[in-house]
């Protein structure tokens, strides 16, 4: 027996249009539906945040443009004190020099054996020619000796070493490299 | 009978499977995508604000050091003037080798300026120094101290007399005089307040 229904149906109610849907189109209908709404769920939120994150960015590059002329006139003052700072350490760095000079002298001569004086020394570059003077052979053999473990040097190297009649001593020279 | 009712149902399906996977690929994506960048500035925007502040918060000590430096420079000349950096720089080693016990014997400014960089240049002096070793060795120590900024080299040091009884030394020193230019001094260039 035929069912007949004189009630409106709710698509007839709203759209004035008689939608019928059978019982095997409502369970794929309602997926159909749960879908878009959840499209529709998704993107809002996804709106929010990103209107959220928006937001934050235009506050922080306001913040940002607020301290700029400050943070410009600390910028002018770390660059005056970088260079400042670097024109003291050069002066610094000046000062000492004299000191270094006289120190790599006297160290020459505070190693040498007291029997070997120096007469001449002459600094080319980093290396030193020196010249001198000892009362015998195995003088100068204890000079070499010790200015080879001096500090700074890679080797001392003897060029001469001679008996001097006149003066009954002997006159050497010797070459002192420094590390590379 | 149940044919077209299969097929609409499958549309169905179908089209909600489209809906959830367009809405995935077309929407959600793309937002994560714009919603990730713009995260990723306002990072970048912290970290430059949070470098800022932390510059912002270290300039009484930059001021305080500015001021330091600026004293410790003012005991230096650090001159344009490199005829008064000279005569000044003459005058002190005079001094300094007698009051050693030395003597300057010869002061040689042969050679021009020569430019270090764009604000400094050397002024070479070759100078002749007479005296004992220690005497001589003393004044070298001092002459770099003179309050004119000058690196001080020795060339070399030998008997003033080579065969004599003497034992007067004669050291042959390199001197070079910093100037800098205007710009490069401690006062130039003030950061604006």
């Amino acid at each position: 027996m035929r069912r007949i229904n004189y009630l409106r149906s709710p698509s007839e109610r709203l759209f004035g249009v008689p939608l019928r849907v059978g019982a095997h189109a409502r369970a794929p209908l309602a997926a159909l539906g749960t879908a878009m709404l959840l499209v529709a769920t998704v993107w809002f939120l996804e709106e929010a945040r990103l209107g959220a994150a928006q937001r934050a960015g235009i506050d922080a590059a306001a913040h940002l443009r607020s301290i700029a002329p400050e943070l410009a006139r600390t910028r002018a003052l770390e660059a005056e004190v970088a260079r400042l700072r670097a024109l003291d350490r050069l002066v610094d760095e000046l000062a000492r020099s004299g000191t270094r000079s006289a120190s790599r002298l006297a160290l020459l001569g505070n190693r040498l054996p007291r029997e070997a004086w120096l007469t001449t020394i002459r600094v080319q570059g980093r290396d030193i020619a020196l010249e001198g003077r000892g009362a015998k052979f195995a003088t100068v053999g204890n000079a070499l000796a010790t200015l080879q473990r001096l500090p700074g040097y890679a080797s001392a190297r003897l060029l001469t070493v001679r008996r001097d009649a006149l003066h009954a001593d002997v006159v050497y020279a010797i070459a002192l490299e420094a590390l590379r | 009978m149940n044919a077209p009712r299969d097929t609409v149902a499958r549309a169905l399906a179908l089209a909600a499977l489209t809906v959830l996977v367009a809405g995935y690929a077309l929407g959600a994506r793309g937002e994560e995508q714009r919603i990730a960048a713009q995260l990723n500035q306002n990072g970048s925007t912290a970290e430059r604000a949070d470098d800022a502040l932390r510059s912002l918060a270290e300039r009484p000590a930059l001021e305080a050091e500015r001021r330091r430096l600026r004293e410790r420079l003012r005991r230096t000349d650090l001159g344009e003037d490199a005829a008064r950096l000279v005569a000044r720089f003459l005058r002190g080693a005079a001094s300094t080798a007698e009051r050693h016990g030395a003597a300057v014997v010869s002061v040689d400014a042969g050679d021009a300026a020569h430019p270090l960089d764009a604000q400094r240049d050397a002024i070479p002096l070759a100078l002749e120094l007479d005296g004992s070793y220690r005497a001589i060795l003393d004044a070298i120590a001092d002459l770099s101290r003179l309050g004119v900024p000058a690196s001080v080299d020795v060339v070399s040091l030998a008997r003033t007399h080579a065969d004599g009884p003497d034992r007067t030394l004669t050291a042959a020193l390199r001197v070079s005089l910093l100037r800098l230019a205007a710009e490069d001094h401690p006062g130039a260039r003030a950061a604006p307040h």
